[in-house]
Formats: structure tokens, C-alpha cells, sequence
């Protein structure tokens, strides 16, 4: 049986950053995802380290935090962040006949936005302007005409897959111990205090038991069932969002449109494609069974259709869902919780040794994570100071090379050299040498995204991918518009030879990316995705025989 | 496919046909096989067909008494129609499937197909002693040629085993971006086929392989390209099928070019619509031109090929005359989640990639015959039943059509 001084459960934003933020000041730890990092809220939400203007007003102590950090999170990762140029269209009420009220909103929302610019120095963001209908017309022709002007504000986005999986990687490199699809089943106790952890392999099917000081549950959405297990309750409210995304950059910034029922949505560039999001639903469901419907899909659509036209002319990839793990709140409406987030020491709750995270956001994760492992290692007698927001995650330790270069260097086509550049930051040149290694692996293996093989094998050696899912998280394999069709049997073909998987195994790999696909393109098939379907089913299904009985036929 | 079908047994019968195609459609990205029906007890075709006949709003059902001899006449109508192609497999319905390794290492039945694929039959392959060497020329190749090793090896034992030949043709650090499509352009070239066969006879050896399946033998002739290489290593040569972008799917689309274009059928490349009067005209740049037939036949595909489209208020639209279009008995996909539309696993059965315009037993709705995947009730995916059920609709629609123009010209002289 292994000991630990911190046994971290969750491998979210929260988790990984605190199985981070623990290891580099020297607690042993090990840090546990019954999934994936990032497969649960962590990896649904809409991508952005944004400073929280929407809570200035009721939570501003959660704008100043998410600002801050946003700006550390900058400087640790430079390589992963893009930054997004908003624009807030004001539309009168009744077109072409602004009335008083509809003036006095524009001025309100200038003053609103002109509050915000004074967290803007902590992430390096630019003050808000005010624009005039020509105006922003010139920087986006796209928005429906006759808008009273628009406010405009700087944020930024990330990959969060990659924030996860990076923290992950950093934990490890500091003497963490990191077990991803690893689910706890029992907690050891000693007496009251919970001392450790039975965990299963949920791959490998194998048991073992861990004993660690501190236990914390950083398990989001799952917290509340992680604590049960510990016999406490934690109580939060789950909120249920849910997002588009669309097959193209419909525009270089982020617009927030209203929904009818007068909620503020966005659509905003994300990587190559567009990310529309989000709703905030009460969730009443099970967080490992959630899926879209199309009335959410159609809600987001209609509120960006009233302010964007042009967005019908898109093709909808996917819709997607997430939980957020809301303090707990009886009385406003989702869109009112506070975003602020908790952490409860169990002590008082008769499990002492045991603590929970809850709430927060992505953008303020690696402040949440200082705050809990203070917690722990003041408990654990540990006055190392936190220096997660100076050491810099794996790639972000120098510039990463310009594209051009990568691309002339190691022959490969000036899109996947911008795209491994961005994921991989200063690694992107070893992520590369593996083909001047294996020249086989300079091959394409998901065009739509610039995923080289050597990339998927890079990540299968050195990112604890463990599934091609696993892969589409940490690559971006299978995002882009062909949802698969072309990467599922190569990268497949490529899990084989590295884990040395047999054909059935490698081609379970193959389905279980193509149906995790299929999951987010059910509830928005339509025009032309109705083709890609039929033309992902002949590929697979048709000419490649899968899912076909095995064996031979022919006897 | 159910277009050239139809238009090629049209004129067979005797009628002056035009075939209006917009563009190339779910033909040109076909495997190379012929599939027509299959059942998991290896059934002759035409048992394997009657037992899909009997599965409600399946075209095959459409057709009766007719089908067996429909699939006969479409096997037969395609063999003589594609010589180029060289097409082998069964000779009618009452053959069986051949079983054609996959570019995922798994078998898949089809009744025909170009001769160069039909070759590696795995059926007559895994019955005797080899070693079939799976070539990797460049590409995503190379990866994917070891887990079609891996999987042809468990098909074809105990006798036969597969190993991975890797040629060194492409050498160049360029060449692994290279896709099958442009590896087939670059082995039309003067030259290079004669590069390959040196290349590979280098592998093959090291390999000890004792038969090659190569992942193209090139876009224009890989009859010849074939017999040359056997000719010259000596060993028997199979082309692999083809996924999206499909190097035998183009071909076919070309060799049914070409085969229209000999039996005298006009074909006008442009967007065709229904017109006021019942009738279709043709849509090319800003030009529109009426056409006066004496019948129409419907072979515009599903999704793929544009002939049904699904608004985005989930409506389903045939896109030339506007006949009526189910899935699953609805005329919309809106109001997901619908498990009766589609599956929740991406290998579940998909109604709602079933749709298609409901015919009768004439293989007509309103004044227009269908045939091919505009037809829907169909599922390639898992009924082995895809090019082949186009190429027998189209067949009996164009038959059935020449018969309605004929009686019409009749009408018409008569009149006179």
C-alpha cells in the first residue's frame, strides 16, 4: 500500500491544479480521475479564462480574482491563451425607433463596461470602447443592422483540455503520482478520520488501496457523491449549460446577443470553428448521462440569429453539455448564483482529513487551488510558498516556434505546424522530432485539425492518453468538421502499434471515438450534417465492415 | 449509380434519354464493391435479397416477383456495361458474395467488383498456404497497413497470414503527407509504375510475402497495372477497396461516363427542378431550359447526393419535384432526442439516414419513377445492400420509364 500526504480525487481544473500546486511544494501526492482530466465541467465549458464582467455587480470579489488569475495564467502558459475581442451590440427594443429606455441601457451599459476596465491591467486587456452603428459595423458587416452602437471588451480563451492535461503533467514532473480513469470505491478510514482510498483501474479492472494525510474531493459535478462516500453531505446546484459549435470562425470577436427571454449569449471565435453557449438550466439528472436537446440547440441558435443573421448559413458540428457545480442556493434563478466558490473542511462534519472544493471558475482555478493547498499544507505542517503562478506549464517555458518555421523544418503543411504550435507551445519542436525519428508518424493523421500522428504519439507517451477519446481531448482529434470520418481508423491503427492492442481492441477504440461523436452530432443533424453522417456511415460502416459480425463468414 | 442505371436501360429499351447530373455524388466515394445483399450465414444473393425484400419499406420489397430477375439483369447490365473495370464476383443472384478485405482489417461481402479487388477474395485466399503482404506506400498508410495485417492475419488463418511490405518508393519527407488519391495521379506517370515494381519487388522479398494488396494501382488502368506487375514479380497483385476520398470510387464514376456516353445517352451537366407544368427543367449558371420527356426518373440520392435535405427546422425536402419524404413514418427530424430517427451509438441503426420518398410498387410517387438511395427503407451500413440495391432500382426504373415514354410517344403519334 503507497502513502501520500494529499490523495487529490477529481481531475478537473480544480483537481489537477491542486495535485499541481501540492507537488511543487513538496507533498507527495497523488492525484486521481475516474474518466479523463478534463472530461467533465472542466472540458464543457465555453473555453474562456474570462474575468466574470456578468458578476461585478453581485460577486465583484469573483470578477477580481478571475482577472487576476486570468493574467497568471497568461504568463505560466502564453502558448495555450488567444485572445478575444468582444463586442456588445445594443439592438432598440423596437427597430429604427431607439426609445429613452433603450438609450439609458447603452449609457448603463457603458458605465458597466468602464467599471470592468479597471480589472482589464490584471489580464492585459484593453479598456472598453463605445462604437457607433458604423462603427462596429466596419469591424463586423455581420451584425444586424440598426443597432444603437456596442461596447466592446477584451477576454481571452483556452484550450481547457490542455490546461487539465498540462497541470497533470506538471504535477507529475514534480513527484505526483497521476492515475487517470481511476475511480475511488471506498474510502479507509481510521476511526472517524478518512486516512486513504480503495481505487479501482477501471481499464485494467484492478483494486488497490491508498493511504493519504488529506483526502480532498475535487470532483465538480460528482463532489457530492465523492463526499457521501465519506459519509458528509455537500451540497451544490447544479446548473446545466449547454453549447454549439459551428464549422467556421463566423467572426474574429466574440458578440453577445440576447436570447429571447432577454439573457446575454455569445458566439465567439475558438480555434477553427465557433463556440455559441451558453444556457443555465437547474440539472436534476445524472452528471455521467447528459445529453442535448434540440429546443436547447434551437434557443442559442435564435439568439444569435437575432443579432447575426448569417449564423443559419453555418453548419452545426455538435452540441455539447456540462455541469456546473454551483454553490448550493435556494431562491435565484440560475443565471443570480454566485460563481464564487467554497471549501469545506469535513472536520466539524465528523471526517476529519477529508475536504471538498465546490463552485468557482475556469479562469480562477489556479487561485482556488493555492487557496485549498494552503489549507492542506498548513494542516500538514508544509510552509512551502505556492509558485504556480511563476513556474511555467510544460510548453509555456518560452516562446513557441513560429509556425513557418515547424512547418519548413519538419515538412509538414503550415496549418498543423500553427496547430501543434498553439497546443504544444516550446514543445512543439520535440512533438515534431518524433518524425524525423519515425517518418511515419509526419503523417496526417486528423487533416481537419493538423494532427500529425507524431502528435497523437507524443501524447500517448507522454500525456497519459489512454483512449482515443482521451487522444480527441488532448489533440483535438476528431474535432473538426468531418467529426471523425477521416482520423477514427488511422489513429486507431496508430493506438494499436503503441499500446499493442489487438485489431478488436484498437477498432473499440475506433467506435467508442466515433459514438462519443455521435453524442454531440444527435441533436443537431440537419442540411449538411445529415451528408457528413452518411458519408462517416459508409466510411466506417459500409466499406470498412465495422461493427460487422467477426469472424468468417464465408464457413 | 442508379442514375447511369436507369438511363442505360432506358436506352437499352429503345427511349432517347438525358441524364442530368449536377455533380458527382455518393458513387464516386464508393468502396469499389458491389453489394447488393448479404446475410451473416454467407446465403446466396438471392436468398440474402429476398430476405431483405421481406423487411418493410425496403425498395427490394417494391419490386415482387421481379427482384431476383432484376438482380440477374443488373449484374448483367453492369458486366457488360463497365468492361474497362473488369468486373468479377458473381454471375447472377444465385452466386455468393465475395469477401474483401477492408482498409480496417475486416471482411465485407459484395457480389462484384473491379477485377483487380475482386481478386483478393479472402474466401479463396485464407484456402490456401501465403502470406499476403499488405503494401504501404505513404501516407497514413504505413500506420494503418499494421492493423490490416494484424486483422487479415486472424481471417486467413491457420493457412494464410498477413505481413505489413512497406515499398520505398516515397522517400521524400514531403511524400507522408501524400493521400491515396494523389498517390494514384503519381502512379499514372510515365515511369513510375515501373519504379513501384522495383520497389516493391525489394519489400516483398524482405517481407517474404507471397501475394500484394496495394493500397491503389492507380486512378486510370489498374488492369494493366496489374498484369504488369504480376508479369514482373511474379506474384499475384490485389488492389485494395476504397474509403472517402476513393480512388476505385472515382473510377467507377468515370467508367460510367463512359459507358453512357457509348450507349448514346446525352448527359447535361446542371441543377434539375421541378417545373410548373409536372415537368423538369434544368438549371445551369443563370440559363434555365424546360424539358419535354415522356417520363422522368428520380436517382438524385439522399444526403450525400443533394436529393433530400433536411431544413434547419427539421423538415425533410426532396429537392427536385418536392415529393413527400419520410424517416421512420415523419416528414421532420426536429424534436431530438428521438431514438426512433437515430441511434444512440454511431454503429445503431439510423432511420432518420434512411429517409427517402415512399414509392410503389411501380417504383413511382406522382408522375416520377425513383430509384437508388432517394428511394430510402435502405441501410448499406448494415445490410450489405448499397451500390447494388442503386444499381437494381435504377435498373428496373429506367426499364419501367422507357415503357411509360414509349406508350406516350405511341399516344402522341397517334394523336397526330
Amino acid at each position: 500500500m503507497r502513502d501520500y500526504d494529499l490523495l487529490v480525487i477529481g481531475g478537473g481544473v480544480n483537481g489537477t491544479g491542486i495535485a499541481r500546486d501540492a507537488a511543487m511544494r513538496g507533498l507527495k501526492t497523488l492525484l486521481v480521475e475516474k474518466k479523463d482530466f478534463a472530461a467533465g465541467s472542466s472540458g464543457a465549458n465555453s473555453g474562456m479564462i474570462h474575468g466574470g464582467i456578468r458578476y461585478l455587480m453581485t460577486d465583484p470579489q469573483v470578477t477580481r480574482l478571475s482577472c487576476l488569475d486570468s493574467g497568471y495564467i497568461q504568463k505560466i502558459a502564453p502558448h495555450l491563451l488567444f485572445r478575444i475581442p468582444f463586442l456588445y451590440p445594443v439592438q432598440p427594443s423596437r427597430p429604427g425607433q431607439p426609445s429613452l429606455k433603450d438609450r439609458a441601457f447603452l449609457y448603463g451599459a457603458d458605465i458597466y463596461f468602464e467599471a470592468y476596465d479597471r480589472y482589464q491591467p490584471l489580464k492585459n486587456g484593453k479598456a472598453h470602447t463605445r462604437l457607433t452603428d458604423e462603427e462596429l459595423h466596419e469591424l463586423e458587416p455581420g451584425v444586424v443592422a440598426g443597432t444603437m452602437g456596442a461596447v466592446t471588451m477584451d477576454e481571452y480563451g483556452i484550450d481547457p483540455f490542455r490546461l487539465c492535461t498540462l497541470n497533470a503533467r506538471s504535477a507529475k514532473a514534480h513527484g505526483a503520482d497521476v492515475r487517470n480513469h481511476t475511480q475511488v470505491t471506498r474510502f479507509v478510514r481510521d476511526g472517524a478520520a478518512v486516512t486513504g482510498a480503495e481505487l479501482l483501474d477501471l481499464r485494467s479492472g484492478k483494486a488497490d488501496e491508498v493511504r493519504a494525510r488529506v483526502v480532498f474531493n475535487a470532483g465538480g459535478p460528482w463532489a457530492p457523491r465523492i463526499a457521501a462516500l465519506a459519509g458528509v453531505e455537500v451540497k451544490i446546484r447544479p446548473g446545466k449549460g449547454v453549447h454549439v459549435t459551428l464549422d467556421r470562425r463566423l467572426s474574429n470577436y466574440g458578440i453577445i446577443c440576447k436570447a429571447i427571454d432577454g439573457r446575454d449569449v455569445f458566439v465567439m471565435p475558438h480555434e477553427d470553428s465557433s463556440i455559441i453557449g451558453t444556457t443555465d438550466d437547474d440539472f436534476y439528472g445524472d452528471p455521467d448521462d447528459l445529453f442535448v436537446t434540440q429546443d436547447e440547440v434551437q434557443y442559442l441558435l435564435q439568439a444569435v440569429e437575432h443579432t447575426f443573421p448569417a449564423v443559419r448559413k453555418a453548419r452545426v458540428l455538435r452540441a455539447w453539455a456540462g455541469i456546473r457545480p454551483t454553490l448550493y442556493a435556494y431562491g435565484p434563478l440560475e443565471d443570480a448564483l454566485s460563481r464564487d466558490h467554497a471549501i469545506y473542511d469535513h472536520e466539524k462534519d465528523g471526517a476529519p482529513g477529508f475536504f471538498s472544493i465546490v463552485g468557482g471558475k475556469l479562469a480562477s482555478f489556479r487561485a482556488m487551488a493555492e487557496e485549498a493547498v494552503d489549507l492542506v499544507a498548513r494542516r500538514l505542517g508544509n510552509s512551502a510558498a505556492c509558485t504556480t503562478h511563476r513556474v511555467p506549464l510544460p510548453g509555456g517555458e518560452a516562446p513557441a516556434p513560429p509556425a513557418e518555421t515547424l512547418s519548413r523544418e519538419h515538412a509538414v503543411t503550415a496549418f498543423a505546424a500553427a496547430r501543434i504550435s498553439y497546443r504544444h507551445g516550446a514543445e512543439a519542436e520535440e512533438v515534431l522530432q518524433l518524425a524525423e525519428q519515425e517518418p511515419e508518424l509526419r503523417a496526417m493523421a486528423c487533416p481537419c485539425e493538423g494532427v500529425a500522428f507524431a502528435e497523437l504519439a507524443f501524447s500517448l507517451r507522454n500525456e497519459f492518453a489512454e483512449s482515443l477519446t482521451d487522444l480527441r481531448r488532448r489533440c483535438r482529434l476528431a474535432m473538426g468538421i468531418c467529426q471523425g470520418a477521416r482520423c477514427a481508423g488511422p489513429a486507431a491503427a496508430l493506438m494499436s502499434e503503441e499500446r499493442l492492442l489487438s485489431t478488436q481492441a484498437a477498432l473499440a477504440e475506433a467506435t467508442a471515438l466515433l459514438d462519443e461523436r455521435w453524442r454531440g452530432n444527435r441533436p443537431v443533424l440537419s442540411g449538411e450534417g445529415l451528408a457528413q453522417a452518411e458519408l462517416l456511415q459508409g466510411t466506417y460502416f459500409t466499406t470498412g465492415a465495422l461493427g460487422s459480425p467477426r469472424g468468417k463468414p464465408w464457413r | 449509380m442508379a442514375g447511369a442505371c436507369a438511363a442505360l436501360a432506358a436506352r437499352e429499351a429503345g427511349a432517347d434519354t438525358l441524364l442530368v447530373s449536377r455533380a458527382p455524388g455518393a458513387t464516386a466515394m464508393s468502396s469499389g464493391a458491389f453489394d447488393f445483399a448479404s446475410s451473416e450465414d454467407d446465403a446466396p444473393l438471392a436468398e440474402a435479397a429476398r430476405r431483405l425484400g421481406r423487411r418493410a419499406g425496403h425498395p427490394y420489397a417494391l419490386l415482387g416477383e421481379d427482384l431476383i430477375p432484376s438482380i440477374d439483369a443488373a449484374i448483367d447490365l453492369l458486366r457488360r456495361s463497365l468492361p474497362g473495370l473488369r468486373l468479377e464476383g458473381a454471375r447472377t443472384a444465385a452466386d455468393r458474395n465475395l469477401w474483401l478485405a477492408t482498409p480496417l482489417g475486416l471482411s465485407k461481402p459484395a457480389a462484384l467488383a473491379q477485377g483487380p479487388i475482386a481478386a483478393g477474395d479472402l474466401r479463396s485466399l485464407s484456402t490456401r498456404e501465403g502470406r499476403l503482404g499488405v503494401v504501404a506506400l505513404a501516407g497514413t498508410q504505413v500506420v494503418e497497413a499494421r492493423l490490416v495485417a494484424k486483422g487479415l492475419s486472424e481471417l486467413l488463418a491457420p493457412l494464410a497470414g498477413a505481413v505489413v511490405v512497406a515499398a520505398d518508393l516515397y522517400r521524400q519527407r514531403a511524400d507522408a503527407l501524400r493521400t491515396v488519391p494523389e498517390i494514384a495521379h503519381d502512379l499514372d506517370r510515365p515511369g513510375r509504375r515501373a519504379e513501384l515494381i522495383e520497389s516493391l519487388g525489394r519489400a516483398a522479398a524482405v517481407a517474404h510475402a507471397t501475394a500484394l494488396l496495394l493500397p491503389t494501382l492507380g486512378l486510370a488502368d489498374p488492369v494493366g497495372a496489374r498484369a504488369e506487375m504480376e508479369r514482373a514479380l511474379g506474384l499475384p497483385v490485389f488492389e485494395a477497396l476504397g474509403a472517402p476520398p476513393s480512388v476505385p470510387g472515382l473510377r467507377l464514376q468515370r467508367a460510367l461516363s463512359e459507358a453512357l456516353d457509348k450507349a448514346g445517352v446525352r448527359v447535361l451537366q446542371g441543377i434539375a427542378e421541378g417545373a410548373g407544368d409536372g415537368q423538369v427543367q434544368i438549371v445551369r449558371g443563370v440559363e434555365c431550359q424546360p424539358v419535354r420527356a415522356g417520363a422522368v426518373v428520380l436517382a438524385s440520392g439522399r444526403f450525400l447526393g443533394g436529393g433530400i435535405r433536411c431544413e434547419t427546422d427539421g423538415r425533410l425536402r426532396e429537392t427536385v419535384l418536392d415529393l413527400p419524404v419520410r424517416a421512420a413514418g415523419r416528414s421532420t427530424l426536429a424534436a431530438l432526442p428521438n431514438e426512433d430517427l437515430f441511434a444512440q451509438r454511431a454503429g445503431g441503426r439510423h432511420a432518420g439516414l434512411m429517409a427517402g420518398v415512399e414509392a410503389d410498387s411501380d417504383l413511382r410517387s406522382g408522375s416520377a419513377f425513383l430509384c437508388g438511395a432517394v428511394l430510402g427503407g435502405f441501410d448499406p451500413a448494415r445490410e450489405a445492400g448499397g451500390l447494388g440495391v442503386c444499381a437494381v432500382t435504377g435498373l428496373v426504373a429506367g426499364e419501367r420509364a422507357a415503357r411509360q415514354a414509349g406508350r406516350v410517344a405511341s399516344s402522341a403519334e397517334a394523336r397526330r
